[in-house]
């Protein structure tokens, strides 16, 4: 595994493959509880965090238990059980050691286990590698989960901000709140499918 | 409790169109009719069966770890569905790919779960979870709809426009979120048009 597959792999993750604009997954976030810039923002930041320890705890699983037991059927149940253990712990953890830090994260950190965003970076960090075509490596499953919660943060920002400008405009009743939200939305989507086949990293011989 | 206040609704109440709860695969898997019908099927029974689940067990968890088995009672019904799927229809299976076993983490279930079948007696739940479930099926092929003809000026597979330069956006995700956009504004239109009408 070299360097330069692994910007490839966070590259695509982020632009041409990003999770909410081009695989629609984590889309109730954007209508509901972040239609504010900084709530989406805080939002993003944990949630990024939990995909990626998410990621590497899920590799670890896959690898270490489903891999050998041959039950990879069982993969969606253990990753969802192992998530909400971890979310649930580092609450009690965070509360009882750091309650400033609690206090930021607030009721985002329980939540987040049944994120379907944070769900999905785990089921992604055991498919195939998408750049080697290989199967995933542990850097890379690492590298996956956190590009996909960098590349949620950036769809979640720029649609709370976008969200934030509709307030103030004269939209048509009948597509005020969800339907003119998911229209800008499916706009900025239709610009990330410039990002589809750029090859940023590619051929710099890492 | 008021049951007459609390149940989905195939439209008027559905969570569905109102929050556009569940919307991923709405967005997602709705490139096809074929696609959708499978996928709101899959969703349905997996309603079903988890409301009717968490309606038994209302009275056995907690308060502070019903969420958390609330999800793992999902998440087994989805996982059934997946391995259900993966050996009848393996084509259509990879076809879905990663949002067959996204089924056990759809808001749409959880909320359900949450609001209605965790207050509520098992049969009225399970009446609940297939009225709600029938809905987000029609919204799944009404997305679907917009999107095949359009997309591939087809539907369920057959030529329905003549012609041959469909608009292909609509078959990425864009598309998706264009034809929810769509649907969501037209019941929107529906709903109040009905609410005026209703007022003496």
């Amino acid at each position: 595994m070299n360097v330069g597959a692994l910007l490839e792999l966070s590259a695509a993750s982020i632009l041409a493959n990003n999770i909410v604009l081009s695989r629609c997954i984590g889309v109730c976030p954007l209508c509901g509880a972040t239609g504010r810039l900084r709530g989406a923002l805080g939002m993003g930041l944990s949630a990024t965090v939990v995909m990626t320890v998410s990621s590497a705890l899920a590799w670890a699983v896959d690898r270490a238990v489903l891999g050998p037991l041959d039950a990879r059927y069982l993969r969606t149940f253990v990753f969802v059980m192992s998530i909400m253990s971890l979310t649930l712990a580092a609450d009690l953890v965070l509360r009882g050691l750091f309650p400033a830090l609690h206090r930021l994260t607030g009721p985002h950190l329980p939540a987040l286990a049944s994120n379907c965003a944070v769900i999905a970076a785990a089921l992604l960090s055991v498919q195939p590698d998408p750049v080697t075509h290989g199967p995933m490596v542990f850097p890379a499953a690492v590298v996956t989960g956190f590009a996909t919660g960098i590349g949620f943060s950036l769809a979640t920002v720029l649609a709370a901000s976008i969200r934030q400008r509709l307030e103030f405009s004269a939209v048509p009743k009948p597509l005020k709140g969800l339907p003119v939200t998911f229209l800008s939305v499916g706009l900025l989507s239709l610009a990330f499918m410039g990002f589809c086949n750029l090859h940023l990293f590619h051929g710099l011989g890492w | 409790m008021n049951q007459g206040d609390q149940t989905g609704g195939i439209f008027a109440r559905n969570p569905a169109f109102r929050l556009a709860l569940g919307a991923c695969p709405a967005l997602a898997v709705t490139a096809t009719a074929a696609d959708a019908l499978v996928m709101g099927a899959l969703t349905a029974a997996v309603l079903v069966a988890s409301s009717l689940a968490v309606s038994v067990t209302r009275n056995l968890f907690p308060q502070s770890v019903k969420i958390p088995c609330h999800v793992l009672i999902v998440t087994a019904f989805a996982s059934v569905a997946a391995i259900l799927l993966a050996a009848v229809a393996p084509t259509t299976s990879s076809t879905l790919g990663i949002y067959v076993p996204l089924i056990a983490v759809n808001c749409l279930i959880l909320n359900r779960a949450e609001t209605f079948a965790s207050g509520n007696k098992p049969f009225v739940s399970l009446v609940d979870g297939l009225v709600t479930g029938i809905g987000f099926a029609i919204l799944l092929l009404a997305c679907s709809a917009v999107r095949e003809l359009l997309g591939n000026f087809s539907l369920l597979g057959f030529a329905v426009i003549p012609g041959n330069r469909p608009f292909v956006a609509f078959t990425s995700a864009c598309g998706g979120f264009f034809a929810l956009a769509l649907v969501l504004g037209i019941y929107n239109y529906a709903i109040s048009r009905k609410g005026t009408a209703a007022k003496p």
